[in-house]
């Protein structure tokens, strides 16, 4: 715990760095860099301690169907967005309630989600944590859920949406340990003891955490969207800013929004 | 505002009828991240008031027409529990006073949160106030303020309210409740911590430029304290253990 207290916690409104950086949970005013959530700063990193869900083209997401329609399925993600998978090139047929991994195609300005890809997942259970702590989970070079998968033999997928779906046996050893990421996702050196914990429970000696070199490819156990281990990567979270950046043409006045000005009559369609 | 009786002095030698001078606050207390269900929590002890807040969201916006494509909306609702003070209070739902307490918190929150990262989705702000002895508006801005900052919800500044008031012609901080009843004048500000920005100003009773000023300067310098308290309610979030934790619950 002792790291904890060498990084610096800064709130929102606190100047993080002297100069501009677009990074998530961070805002820019005049010439400096000013935070927006809770978050740890250490040097030129930030590592967010709260935050929300900001789906990214590329993210690989659970949810189960929520709703069945002519032209595709509806799906919950536990966020409020609004995510939909179309049938149009799908092969296969879903029913209400199935489980299924997706990646995000497309994200619309109202932050309604279209997924592509979907793979169903069976006979399992779902998780919701954190999506902040989903960095955690998935570990630098995927070391962590690979500990997991290693060491429970169980089944496991993450998304970015926060839901961890696991199967096999162990699941009450999944759940247990994935708790405790939960609890400590703001400290360093978790793999390690989230390693002699599940050795303890298993008995399973000399384990050292399999990393794997290739970041992501076609793997969906990583968000393809996420740069993978959170503590490690804070300068990473550059994305949703730069999406912000284009969606909204350049950096306006940014009080265009809200409840006036809409010089646009209601109800009649956002989209450009 | 009810008669003052002849005889009831409220400032005697400079102190206050619960001690204080005129420049210092009641004893304030926070706890962040206390409800579990919540997305962010706060519970603050200010003197004899206490007040719980809770914030849920962004999520689905409800009634779906209210949602706006433009930004989500913040849903404050200040309530007071029917057994917080020997007024009537919270029997029969809302009334004036806590409608307005609400929107004017909503206003308050409107301008530091970056409300066009959640298109289409309402942030909302519960905030009961559990017992109350005067200045519950400006208990519930901090409390909610502390939520707000621990369900994650991105802010470009935190707020911090306190009130001043005006009582046997004397400018105090942090008026209690015999002080905001007999007394001249109440002004409850809430500004911007980093920013000083002023976000919530109410005033009831007649000042002057002066007095306003003497006032504004208690409140600038408070407010840095309470920002002070706020951030290591937030802090301790993160540096004590399961059982520290149980341990302060225990204590409330």
């Amino acid at each position: 715990m002792d790291e904890v207290h060498a990084t610096k916690i800064v709130f929102p409104g606190d100047k993080v760095w002297s100069t501009p950086v677009r990074v998530k949970g961070c805002y820019v005013s005049g010439e400096a860099t000013y935070a927006s959530v809770l978050s740890q700063a250490s040097g030129d990193r930030l590592v967010l301690l709260r935050g929300f869900y900001d789906p990214q083209p590329g993210d690989a997401v659970i949810g189960y169907v929520s709703d069945v329609k002519f032209s595709g399925y509806n799906v919950e993600i536990f966020q409020p967005y609004h995510a939909f998978q179309s049938s149009k090139e799908l092969r296969f047929e879903y029913s209400l309630g199935e489980v299924i991994i997706a990646k995000i195609k497309e994200v619309s300005e109202t932050r309604s989600v279209d997924l592509e890809y979907p793979k169903q997942l069976k006979d399992g259970r779902m998780l919701n944590v954190e999506p902040f702590k989903v960095p955690r989970i998935v570990g630098r070079k995927n070391s962590m859920i690979n500990s997991l998968k290693d060491l429970t033999g169980a089944e496991i997928y993450v998304g970015a949406n926060g839901v961890v779906w696991f199967s096999g046996k162990n699941s009450s050893l999944v759940i247990k340990a994935i708790n405790m990421i939960r609890e400590e996702a703001h400290t360093t050196g978790l793999t390690e003891r989230v390693v002699k914990f599940l050795q303890a429970e298993t008995g399973i000696e000399n384990y050292t955490p399999r990393v794997d070199e290739e970041p992501a490819g076609g793997s969906y156990s990583r968000p393809p969207g996420d740069a993978g281990s959170g503590s490690d990567e804070g300068r990473r979270y550059g994305d949703r800013d730069r999406y912000e950046r284009r969606e909204r043409g350049g950096d306006r006045p940014r009080d265009r929004g809200g409840d006036r000005g809409s010089y646009r009559p209601r109800g009649q369609g956002y989209r450009r | 505002m009810a008669k003052k009786k002849d005889d009831l002095k409220l400032i005697v030698d400079g102190k206050r009828l619960d001690g204080r001078s005129a420049d210092q606050l009641r004893p304030v207390r926070i706890e962040a991240h206390v409800l579990n269900d919540a997305n962010g929590s706060a519970y603050v002890e200010w003197g004899k008031n206490r007040v719980l807040a809770g914030v849920y969201g962004p999520q689905e916006c409800i009634p779906k027409h209210d949602a706006s494509p433009y930004g989500a909306l913040i849903k404050c609702r200040y309530t007071m529990a029917p057994f917080c003070s020997l007024e009537e209070h919270g029997r029969s739902g809302p009334n004036r006073r806590s409608i307005e307490i609400s929107k004017v918190m909503t206003d308050a929150f409107k301008n530091v949160i970056f409300t066009e990262y959640y298109p289409k989705t309402q942030i909302a702000v519960f905030v009961e106030v559990l017992q109350s002895d005067g200045g519950t508006r400006c208990a519930a801005i901090n409390a909610a303020s502390v939520a707000l900052v621990d369900a994650g919800i991105p802010m470009r500044d935190m707020v911090t309210a306190v009130a001043f008031a005006k009582v046997d012609g004397q400018i105090v901080i942090d008026a209690a409740k015999e002080e905001d009843n007999f007394g001249q004048a109440d002004v409850p500000v809430a500004i911007g911590a980093n920013s000083k920005e002023i976000l919530l100003l109410q005033m009831d009773g007649i000042l002057s430029k002066e007095e306003m000023q003497q006032g504004m300067e208690y409140v600038y310098s408070a407010a840095e304290y309470l920002h002070r308290l706020q951030k290591d309610a937030l802090e301790r979030v993160f540096t004590t253990t399961a059982q520290e934790k149980k341990e302060t619950f225990l204590r409330m």
